[in-house]
């Protein structure tokens, strides 16, 4: 391994490592007052469901499944919605947050990647660590505040809405983490880290590991061995790394911990959890709810505060999940709301903490086989029930301006569950997955209900959207277009045995032409760009049509059919400020197919270039955008033809009378103006 | 000690009985006693005349560094003898505060049992922690626990055999008095588990217990365990007092009424302190 060589997991840590440091200037309170009524009593009522996908919502409205949606169909109007290229939540998200295409928001994919050093990075913030310290023994304290920042750029709508003295409340919308500041309530949603600074790390205490195939690991969480000694097990929940702690240069910091005991009866099958002071008595399948874990970094001076649930999988063999450590709403150690307070008004309101962590519902940990499908189903309902009860206090309040409320279980339980109710599906079991046949159908009954009970604040001074960022598509074969790359000569391997290495590591860049890193973004190597680009300007649009002519041809050889729909040009479908750091080509997958995680992480797998998707994710919508549009539906007739989320926000704006911003892109969904 | 301190539940029960639906006022009439108690112990436990005559040497010290400022002499020996008689002074504390202390202390605990903690909520889920005598052997000892209609026992016994530990998980459905009852291997036990309205005061009592000394002087109320169960514990969530909008623990509470009470009324009752 070279010195400069980054895992995954150093990546990961890397984004954790000013997590402490940002726990110290958190959670002063706001001065900033907000407003409390419009002059005219317009309201509005947004409600987001994460990946509803407008074909599935026709179906079960047409068998009388979806009364509240197909009443609302019409009496106001339905259409699918135009999502973002490519249809990536936190893109897609963007273009409603600010009414621009990615060009003019800067987030293009999950992941971005530094063009001078090709090395990856979340693409929605970025944790800066703090740069002065005080030295007091072992010890180093931040004399400067570290920083969470925001990298989507651009206004969201709503700031124009509290600059206009609107009352408004956002509620987790994706790609808002830092939340931005302003007048107006907002809590982060997806893009909020766990306490490691991460998108959600479980970690799994067992007696029994899984045996991993060579090469396979688990990933989204750890795995630690335990033992029962005289009917006891002793473990340590680690915490964000203690950078508080004074290292050499090239050593990581220690990590932080909290001890817990479980205690099992001889013969029964439950046990006691002692962690934190707190004790709980648990059967089998029983969980906990969320137990605050305190990590002492600095003893008396620095402690930063996450929390976790505690399922008790099974005594013998034994087997304990926590849930990953969410940063506690009670007491944020990172800025999770505007105003500051607010994170806790909402834990008051509804009697206990919910999940902060941007994606709540641990689909890594059923990836994993860490739990079943019902465990993972009762997760998910978990974080939907927390959801509801904040809806409903939320709704109830409602009195004037604009209310966004999200809800992701739609997305992540379409991700896990599409396997289960499309019975080719390569995932599909039949033995363990029948009886989950209509887990996405229940949800979308689920959502009616929500819906219902926000016609029910229906009058002629409000307004309802009900939106989606994309809509769904099975996932029935990965494709690895990194492999696809280097067996066609745009890539060029340093040692060509080792096709394992994550994040383009073992490149060789000056005889890369091309590469690919995220999910749809392919890059080429230009010259005066990347590091050591090697492909001139002269070429690069001769280089960019000949791989996008190649890829448009591939097909699958089982089925004949293409393996990729679309291949845009970046330069082509991006406009604005930052369309400069968009990817040369956004790879649009036809329905079925997807590129694989290997492709995302920089690797480079061997056999063949299509592999069925055997994986509990077996849904998705990183595909071409024309395959996976959004829905919408409205209270009031839909006028614009091929509506689009850019256009959302013009449409708010202007339902409360305000002008439409010059560099929104979008029209007026009512007007079709 | 038990009898006493039983005692002093039914006294402190008869006495709170009135201010249940005002805990503040409550506190502050103790408050008031205990510094009325207290004073008079202080009088006729202390050396009043000694209090008197080592309060007036300091002062007369005090008196002779600022007349005599610049004389370093009178000042050192001055601040030497201002050192002696404080230490004089706090010889004069032992006394009274060694008789103050064990009143203080079941004062405490039975206030303890009234503000410092709160009846469990409808809804609820509570873990009750048993100890048996060393010699049953979990191991081979089955341990349940059944409830009236107001408490469900929501999970079968974790038994920890090398520590003589029994743990439950139960859940409280309506508010009220109600019994839990513990059988391990045919030894039965029962515990008072409450219920209720959190703004109203409830004597909550943790533990019922065998009664060996200390846990008799902390853990009265309930009527003695006997047999194999020596220990049952009912972990009532903690609570503050709300003074004025402020949330602070009942202790500091009790501390400053009385010592403020206890200074007011040193003149009535001519103590000197």
């Amino acid at each position: 391994m070279s010195r400069n060589k980054i895992t995954r997991r150093r990546f990961l840590q890397g984004l954790a490592a000013g997590t402490a440091g940002v726990a110290l200037g958190c959670g002063d309170e706001s001065n900033v007052s907000l407003p409390t009524a419009t002059q005219d009593g317009t309201r509005v009522i947004v409600v987001g469901f994460d990946g509803l996908d407008p074909l599935l919502v026709r179906q079960w409205m047409d068998e009388g499944r979806l009364p509240n949606f197909s009443r609302l169909a019409q009496t106001g109007g339905f259409s699918s919605l135009g999502t973002s290229v490519p249809p990536q939540s936190p893109v897609a998200w963007s273009n409603f947050i600010t009414g621009k295409n990615p060009g003019g928001h800067d987030i293009f994919d999950f992941i971005h990647r530094d063009p001078r050093t090709y090395l990856p990075f979340l693409s929605t913030s970025k944790t800066e660590a703090p740069e002065k310290f005080w030295h007091i023994g072992k010890y180093m304290i931040p004399s400067d505040s570290a920083g969470v920042k925001l990298m989507r750029k651009g206004k969201a709508f709503w700031e124009y809405l509290g600059e206009a003295g609107i009352p408004t409340t956002i509620f987790a919308v994706p790609s808002n983490y830092p939340p931005v500041e302003g007048p107006f309530r907002s809590l982060s949603g997806m893009g909020t880290p766990d306490l490691h600074g991460g998108y959600g790390s479980f970690s799994y205490f067992t007696d029994d590991p899984p045996q991993l195939a060579e090469g396979e690991e688990i990933t989204g969480g750890n795995v630690y061995p335990v033992q029962v000694i005289e009917g006891q097990v002793k473990g340590k929940i680690i915490g964000p790394k203690n950078t508080f702690v004074e290292v050499a240069e090239n050593d990581p910091a220690p990590d932080s911990e909290v001890p817990f005991n479980v205690f099992i009866d001889p013969t029964a099958d439950t046990a006691l959890l002692e962690v934190s002071d707190e004790q709980f008595v648990l059967q089998v399948g029983e969980w906990t709810d969320w137990v605050q874990l305190r990590f002492e970094m600095v003893p008396l001076v620095v402690t930063v505060k996450g929390m976790v649930r505690f399922l008790l999988k099974s005594v013998r063999p034994f087997k304990l999940y926590v849930s990953p450590i969410n940063i506690d709403p009670r007491e944020p150690a990172m800025p999770i709301s505007t105003p500051p307070e607010y994170s806790a008004e909402l834990c008051e309101a509804r009697g206990g903490p919910f999940h902060t962590q941007g994606i709540p519902e641990d689909t890594k940990a059923l990836s994993s086989q860490v739990f079943d499908n019902k465990e993972f189903l009762e997760q998910a309902h978990s974080v939907l029930a927390e959801r509801l009860d904040l809806y409903h206090y939320e709704l109830d309040r409602f009195q004037d301006g604009l209310l966004f409320f999200y809800f992701s279980s739609s997305d992540q339980i379409t991700h896990m569950f599409w396997r289960t109710m499309d019975h080719d599906h390569p995932a599909y079991v039949p033995e363990k997955d029948e009886a989950f046949t209509n887990v996405v159908r229940d949800t979308y009954e689920r959502f009616d209900k929500i819906l219902g009970e926000a016609m029910e604040k229906l009058d002629d001074k409000t307004t309802l959207l009900v939106m989606s960022d994309h809509g769904f598509a099975p996932y029935y074969k990965s494709f690895h277009l990194s492999t696809w790359l280097l067996d066609n000569g745009y890539v060029k391997l340093r040692d060509p045995s080792d096709r394992d290495s994550e994040f383009l590591q073992n490149v060789n860049w000056w005889g890369t032409k091309a590469y690919t890193l995220g999910i749809n973004s392919m890059y080429l190597n230009l010259i005066g760009r990347e590091g050591k680009g090697v492909v001139g300007a002269a070429d690069a649009d001769r280089l960019l049509d000949e791989i996008r002519e190649k890829l448009l041809q591939v097909v699958d050889p089982e089925t004949g059919r293409h393996v990729i729909s679309h291949a845009y040009k970046g330069s082509e479908v991006y406009q604005g400020e930052y369309a400069k750091n968009a990817p040369d080509l956004v790879i649009g997958y036809a329905r079925g197919y997807r590129g694989s995680w290997e492709t995302a992480l920089g690797k480079f797998p061997r056999g063949s270039l299509l592999r069925p998707n055997t994986d509990e994710w077996g849904g998705d919508h990183c595909m071409a955008a024309e395959e996976v549009p959004g829905s919408l539906f409205a209270s009031k007739p839909i006028e614009l033809v091929g509506a689009s989320l850019v256009d959302l926000p013009v449409t708010i704006l202007e339902l409360f009378g305000l002008p439409r911003p010059n560099d929104m892109i979008g029209k007026n969904v009512f007007t079709g103006k | 000690m038990l009898t006493i301190s039983n005692g002093l539940s039914a006294a402190f029960s008869l006495v709170m009985a009135p201010f249940v639906k005002l805990p503040l006022t409550g506190m502050i009439i103790i408050s008031v006693l205990t510094g009325v108690l207290m004073l008079i112990i202080y009088k006729y436990t202390s050396n009043q005349d000694g209090i008197t005559r080592a309060k007036d040497r300091i002062k007369a010290h005090f008196l002779a560094i600022m007349l005599y400022k610049d004389s370093l002499g009178v000042l050192l020996k001055s601040i030497g003898n201002i050192l002696r008689w404080n230490a004089v002074y706090m010889a004069h504390q032992l006394r009274p505060l060694a008789v103050m202390i064990v009143p203080v202390l079941l004062l405490l605990v039975q206030l303890n049992f009234w503000y410092g903690y709160r009846p469990y909520q409808v809804g609820e889920e509570a873990v009750i922690n048993v100890r048996v005598d060393k010699k049953v052997n979990l191991f081979e000892t089955p341990a349940t626990m059944t409830a009236d209609e107001g408490v469900q026992v929501q999970t079968a016994a974790v038994r920890q055999p090398l520590s003589g530990e029994i743990a439950w998980r139960v859940k409280a459905l309506t508010p009220g008095e109600h019994t839990l009852t513990i059988d391990v291997g045919g030894q039965t036990a029962t515990k008072r588990f409450v219920v209720g309205d959190t703004q109203r005061l409830v004597r909550l009592a943790p533990q019922r217990h065998n009664g060996n000394f200390w846990d008799g002087l902390l853990y009265p109320g309930e009527k003695q365990l006997a047999g194999a169960i020596t220990v049952v514990n009912v972990n009532y969530p903690g609570v503050e007092m709300n003074v004025l909008g402020w949330e602070m623990h009942w202790i500091i509470v009790y501390f400053v009424l009385s010592i403020l009470f206890g200074l007011s009324m040193k003149g009535l009752f001519h103590v000197d302190i």
